[in-house]
C-alpha cells in the first residue's frame, strides 16, 4: 500500500501536496480502523473473554509505527488525526487517492464519486484481515413474553433475504445472511456493481471487532494512545504502553 | 395581627409553585448528586455501597479530568471576553443610522438561531484540511496547508472560535436593547458640550450597559461550561483529549461508561465552580454596577 500510496501522492511545484496516497480516519473511533492495520499484522488486541488486552505487544507497536509513518515519515498521508466525517468527501473532491472507510459508505461513494473508482480488501502485511462492524439486535431477558415475542417478530422481519438484500443494496453494508446474496435483485446488482461483494469476500479472514468489558472506557484508553501517537505527543510504543497499563488498571476487577 | 398571619400565609402560597419547582428540579438534583458522590457505581442491578471519598480519590489520580479542567479554564478565558466585546463592537455598530443595518443585524444574529449540532457539521468542513474554507484562504495566501482539528496545539482554538461566534450574536442582541434604552438627550447634551465621541462612549455608555454586561458576563461564564455539542460533532474531546471539556468528560463518565457514582464527584466540582463564579459575580460586581 505505501508503494502505491508514494506513487499516488501528487505535489505542487513549491512542494505543497495537493493529493494525499492514502487516508486512514483517526477521530472518535480510531481503534477500529487501527484493527485493520494490526490483524494483517498477525495480531489481536484483546483475549475472547474481554479481560486482557494486548496493546503493547510488539506487533501492535509495529503496527502503529507504520501507520504513524504513513503521515510523519513517508508523507504519504496528512499528519495529525483526521476527520472520520469529512473522509467520503475528501475523496469526492480527489483531495485523496485511497481511502480506508465503512462498506456502510459504498452506496454514497457510488453515487457521489463522479470518477471510476475500485474497492479491494485491507492489504496483507502478514495474513489478510480487517475487524468486523456493524450492530446488533438484542431481546431483553427482563421484557415481557409478549415484547420479547413481538422483538423476535421485528428482528426477522429486518433480516428477511429480500429485505437484508435491499438494505445492503441501499447502504453499501454487507447483506447479514448468505441467501439474501442469492435473491434475483443482488445477484443482478453484483453482477452490475462487482465490488459489492469484496467486504463479503473479506469476512473471512475477519476478527472480532475490539470488545472488552468496561468497553467505553478500554476502547478510549486505547484511543488516547493512537491519538497521542499520530500527533506526535508520544511514541507509538510509549503510547501503547500507557494505553496498555491503563486497560489493564481497569480490566483488573475482572480478571479473578 | 390576624391580618399578618393570613398576609404571611398568602405570600407562602404565591411563591409556592415556584419553590416547589426549584425544589424539585435544582435543590433535589443537587443534594442526590452529593450523595450519590459518596456511592460506587451500582453493577448488575445490586446499588453500589457506599466508599466514602474514593470517587475524589479517583478524581484527583484521573488525567483526563484534570486535563478537561485546564481546557475549561483556557476556553472560557478565551471566549468570555472575546465574545462579549464582539458582542458590543456589533451592537454599537448596528446601533448607528446607516443602510442595510436590519440585513446586518440579522447576519449577525443568525448564528444563535442555528442550532449547535448544525453549526458544528458546518465548520468542520470550514476546518477541512485543503478544500476548506479556512485552507482556502491561507492555502491562497501561500501558507502550508494545516491540520486544524486534527493537530493537538489548535483544536481547541478551533472549538473556541465556533463558541464565540455562536455566542457573540446572542449577547450583541442584549446590548442592541440596552443602548436603545439609553436617552438620546445625553447624546445631545454630550455633544453640546463638546464632549468627543469616544468620550462620551467611555463616561456615560459604557457605565450604562454595565448592568446589561453583568447579565451577559453571567451567561457567558454559563455558556462556556455548559455548551459541548460541537466538541461532540467536531472533536469528540480528541485529539488526544485536546479538546476535553469537563461537560464532555463527565457526559463520557456518566453515559460512555455509566460510571454514574464517579460522573457524580465530577458533576459537584462543575457545580462547585459555577457557584463560586455566581457569588464572584453577584456579590464583587454587582458593586460595580450602576443601576438607573
Amino acid at each position: 500500500m505505501l508503494e502505491y500510496a508514494q506513487k499516488l501522492t501528487v505535489r505542487d511545484a513549491s512542494g505543497n501536496v495537493t493529493r494525499w496516497g492514502v487516508q486512514i480516519p483517526s477521530s472518535g473511533f480510531p481503534y477500529w480502523l487501527f484493527q485493520g492495520l494490526t490483524t494483517p499484522n498477525g495480531v489481536e488486541l484483546m483475549n475472547a473473554a474481554g479481560n486482557e488486552t494486548y496493546f503493547d505487544k510488539p506487533a501492535v507497536v509495529d503496527a502503529l509505527q507504520y501507520w504513524v509513518d504513513l503521515g510523519r515519515k513517508h508523507k504519504v498521508m496528512s499528519p495529525g488525526v483526521i476527520e472520520w466525517g469529512t473522509t467520503p468527501k475528501d475523496f469526492f473532491e480527489k483531495k485523496i487517492a485511497m481511502m480506508w472507510t465503512t462498506t456502510g459508505n459504498l452506496t454514497n461513494v457510488k453515487k457521489n464519486a463522479k470518477f471510476d473508482f475500485g474497492v479491494t480488501m485491507l492489504p496483507a502485511s502478514k495474513r489478510r484481515g480487517s475487524p468486523t462492524g456493524g450492530g446488533n439486535f438484542y431481546i431483553f431477558k427482563k421484557a415481557t413474553k409478549a415484547e420479547q415475542e413481538a422483538a423476535v417478530r421485528f428482528a426477522k422481519f429486518m433480516t428477511e433475504p429480500e429485505r437484508a438484500a435491499q438494505w445492503g443494496m441501499d447502504t453499501g453494508y454487507v447483506a447479514v445472511r448468505p441467501d439474501a446474496w442469492e435473491t434475483a435483485k443482488m445477484k443482478a446488482y453484483v453482477k452490475d456493481f462487482p465490488v459489492a461483494s469484496v467486504a463479503r469476500d473479506q469476512l473471512q479472514y475477519s476478527v472480532a471487532e475490539l470488545s472488552t468489558h468496561e468497553n467505553q472506557r478500554v476502547t478510549k484508553a486505547l484511543n488516547d494512545g493512537l491519538q497521542a501517537a499520530l500527533t506526535g505527543a508520544k511514541s507509538p510504543a510509549e503510547a501503547m504502553k500507557d494505553s496498555q497499563a491503563e486497560a489493564a488498571r481497569i480490566l483488573r476487577a475482572y480478571k479473578r | 395581627m390576624r391580618l399578618g398571619a393570613i398576609n404571611a400565609v398568602t405570600g407562602w402560597l404565591l411563591v409556592l409553585p415556584a419553590a416547589a419547582l426549584l425544589a424539585l428540579f435544582t435543590h433535589f438534583p443537587v443534594v442526590a448528586t452529593i450523595i450519590d458522590s459518596f456511592y460506587a457505581t451500582s453493577r448488575a442491578g445490586k446499588p453500589g455501597p457506599f466508599v466514602g471519598l474514593e470517587n475524589y480519590h479517583v478524581m484527583v489520580a484521573d488525567e483526563v479530568f484534570w486535563k478537561s479542567l485546564w481546557n475549561n479554564v483556557w476556553y472560557s478565558l478565551g471566549t468570555i471576553p472575546l465574545s462579549i466585546g464582539l458582542a458590543l463592537v456589533m451592537a454599537l455598530w448596528v446601533n448607528s443610522a446607516m443602510r442595510g443595518r436590519t440585513w446586518l443585524r440579522v447576519a449577525f444574529f443568525t448564528p444563535t438561531i442555528l442550532p449547535m449540532i448544525a453549526v458544528a457539521n458546518i465548520w468542520l468542513f470550514f476546518y477541512t484540511p485543503q478544500y476548506g474554507l479556512l485552507e482556502k484562504f491561507t492555502t491562497g495566501l501561500g501558507f502550508a496547508t494545516h491540520n486544524w482539528l486534527g493537530t493537538e496545539s489548535t483544536a481547541l482554538a478551533c472549538v473556541m472560535v465556533v463558541a464565540i461566534w455562536k455566542d457573540a450574536g446572542f449577547f450583541m442582541i442584549f446590548y442592541l436593547a440596552a443602548l436603545q434604552s439609553i436617552p438620546p438627550s445625553l447624546a445631545e447634551a454630550a455633544a453640546l458640550e463638546g464632549a468627543p465621541r469616544s468620550y462620551y462612549l467611555r463616561r456615560i455608555v459604557l457605565p450604562l450597559l454595565m448592568p446589561t454586561t453583568l447579565f451577559v458576563l453571567v451567561n457567558a461564564v454559563i455558556n462556556s461550561f455548559r455548551l459541548v455539542d460541537h466538541i461532540v460533532v467536531m472533536t469528540r474531546g480528541g485529539p488526544n483529549n485536546a479538546t476535553s471539556l469537563l461537560l464532555f468528560h463527565i457526559y463520557q463518565v456518566g453515559f460512555s461508561f455509566w460510571d454514574t457514582g464517579y460522573a457524580a464527584a465530577l458533576t459537584l466540582v462543575l457545580l462547585a465552580i459555577l457557584a463560586a463564579a455566581a457569588i464572584g459575580q453577584f456579590v464583587f460586581l454587582d458593586k460595580k454596577v450602576h443601576y438607573q
